[in-house]
């Protein structure tokens, strides 16, 4: 059955980034995997939904931080990173609360072929991924009472997945990429809800093994990067992540980002 | 050549402005807003019928409405406005602001997932959050202190042979069985700290478990008002092989509340013990919890608790046989002033 799986979820993969990727040398390198250290910096848009407050949707702008370290070997090459996103800003109406949020995540990326996009030559690799997701947040309902603390609540998801990139070089120091991970198996943590029970009330158990259906996150990222010199690299990219996990109250959360990212090769 | 990546840089930028406007899109259609804004029927605002209902739970339980000079239709006039206005979760701060006016530390609001917010610090609480430090104590013993009763409760005998115990809350739960096992290792000293400042309380169950070792003869529960009336008498009885008779010192201030408030009334009715520190928190209410219409929950209090001069506990607390003041100030000098004079009055 697990077999059926791989075999129908390979065809579709590899259906999607064309079949010729199978008659491809897949260990010729020619794109820039962006090796080394690099920083990225940006700002971006959040939307949340997490009923364990409210069912209303807070929006508002978000900045973002992150830091990574990629490396290519032979074979293949690896990537590993931790973001940052932090606003105050997020709204409903005139209400307000703080977002916290933290990713950090390892991918092992493995050239499985080329394709062929735009007349031009397009390196693909697949790989899997593990992150460590978590949110946190601090509902500011308190304005007009005397409240002792504000309601709080977080999120946690720390999955398995795949990652798929696509990297396409137009000569060589720019170069077009997209990304895209998804998570396939978490485990989840979330603020227990108290529930009603036959002996008054409950609390839920704060951790549970998620599928992709209970608790799902992922990411796309489309962008590109110029080689400034030899060891430094430009990029700017436009991503979009999204998080939702109904094991509990429901929780959803969308953002979009617009990153500058420099990296140095060690 | 030059012409032909152009010519891809273009295509790709249309292509990637095209995903941009596709995601943005897809943050707002995924993460969609809230489809309970508006209910069927007559009303058709959700915060109304969350104003509506919560005034509705409070104007036929809330007991303090005559005891506080509230005039809960006034009330009404005033926030139903605000709530016809408020947008999304603007309505947490109408419901904040309309239930801050009864001044009631039991008030909480309390979210879909069950995360409950305080609206409310009653006055003696608010001042003595920091006046009390469970390391300064533990500097008048030559021991570190046994912790029982899932860790609700700490326990010692002083060097002046006096035993101590620190319940720190009165939860429902198996516990409170303890404290028996407590009392069997103070019973030789020559008498007993029961310390529950900073106990903001829990429920009858366990304060009834307690006081009944101390109980010769049986005791009246503290009387509770229920929609203006009084509930029937219900008697504590004494419990356990031997009843402690020697002197007792309750150390109480102002986060002593609700049950802990209950608790220190009770004791102040035997002979052998003497109430020292500050009044308590005053919180005479019994909490109910009742539902809104958006999935947010209101805790009220339905129940008017009496001391035994049947004065409401809500806002007059329980006043010490002593009164021993005590500060933030105090205790980062090293001194816990309210232990001192316990340990003073039962050498």
């Amino acid at each position: 059955m697990r077999r059926n799986i791989y075999n129908v979820f390979m065809t579709i993969l590899l259906t999607m980034v064309n079949t010729r990727a199978l008659a491809q040398d897949s260990t010729s390198i020619a794109y820039s995997f962006g090796d080394g250290l690099a920083i990225h910096g940006g700002v971006g848009f959040l939307s949340l939904k997490d009923e364990y407050i409210s069912s209303e949707v807070y929006s508002g702008e978000v900045s973002y931080f992150a830091a990574s370290w990629s490396r290519q070997n032979e074979t293949y090459g690896h990537r590993l990173w931790l973001e940052y996103e932090y606003t105050a800003a997020l709204r409903n109406h005139n209400i307000s609360t703080e977002i916290t949020q933290l990713r950090l995540g390892v991918a092992f990326m493995y050239p499985i072929g080329k394709t062929n996009v735009l007349s031009k030559d397009v390196d693909v690799l697949f790989g899997p991924t593990s992150e460590l997701f978590f949110h946190f947040r601090s509902e500011n309902i308190a304005n007009g009472g005397e409240s002792i603390a504000n309601a709080y609540s977080f999120a946690l998801l720390f999955s398995g997945g795949v990652k798929l990139e696509a990297l396409c070089s137009l000569n060589e120091s720019l170069q077009l990429h997209a990304k895209a991970q998804t998570s396939l198996l978490s485990l989840g943590g979330r603020t227990p809800s108290v529930v009603a029970a036959e002996e008054g009330e409950k609390t839920e158990s704060p951790f549970k093994l998620l599928t992709v259906f209970a608790g799902f996150d992922a990411s796309g990222e489309i962008g590109c990067d110029y080689k400034l010199y030899q060891s430094v690299l430009i990029a700017a990219d436009y991503r979009f992540e999204l998080t939702r996990i109904s094991a509990w109250d429901f929780f959803i959360s969308g953002n979009d980002n617009f990153i500058l990212s420099a990296a140095y090769d060690l | 050549m030059i012409f032909e990546e152009v010519k891809i840089l273009r295509r790709a930028a249309l292509a990637g402005t095209s995903l941009l406007i596709f995601f943005v899109g897809c943050r707002d259609l995924i993460v969609a807003p809230s489809d309970q804004n508006y209910l069927d029927g007559e009303s058709n605002n959700i915060n109304v019928a969350d104003f509506e209902q919560a005034w509705d739970i409070a104007n036929s339980v809330y007991p303090f409405f005559q005891f506080k000079h509230i005039n809960w239709d006034s009330i009404h006039s005033v926030y139903g406005h605000l709530a016809e206005k408020a947008n999304g979760d603007e309505m947490f701060n109408v419901l904040f602001k309309m239930f801050t006016e009864l001044k009631d530390g039991h008030l909480e609001i309390i979210t879909k997932g069950g995360y409950a917010v305080t609206i409310y610090l009653p006055p003696r609480l608010k001042r003595d959050v920091s006046a009390f430090d469970p390391h300064v104590v533990r500097k008048y013993f030559t021991k570190e202190l046994k912790l029982a009763g899932d860790g609700n409760m700490d326990y010692e005998i002083l060097p002046e042979n006096i035993g101590y115990v620190r319940i720190s809350a009165f939860a429902t739960g198996d516990w409170v069985f303890d404290f028996d096992k407590i009392l069997d290792y103070v019973a030789g000293a020559k008498g007993l700290i029961i310390d529950v400042r900073q106990n903001s309380g829990g429920h009858g169950d366990p304060v009834n478990y307690v006081v009944s070792r101390f109980l010769s003869a049986s005791l009246t529960f503290p009387l509770e008002y229920y929609k203006g009336k009084p509930l029937p008498n219900f008697l504590v009885q004494p419990r356990g092989p031997y009843q402690y008779t020697k002197p007792v010192v309750v150390l109480i201030n102002g986060v002593s509340f609700s049950a802990t408030e209950l608790f220190a009334t009770m004791m102040s009715q035997l002979p052998n013990v003497t109430l020292v520190g500050d009044t308590t928190g005053g919180g005479g209410g019994n909490q109910g919890i009742y539902s809104l219409p958006s999935g947010r929950q209101i805790r009220i209090s339905n129940a008017d608790f009496r001391r035994y001069d049947n004065q409401p506990i809500e806002w007059n607390g329980v006043p010490p046989d002593i009164v021993v003041m005590q500060s933030a100030e105090d205790l980062k000098n090293g001194h816990d002033l309210q232990l001192e004079r316990a340990i003073a009055l039962l050498k």
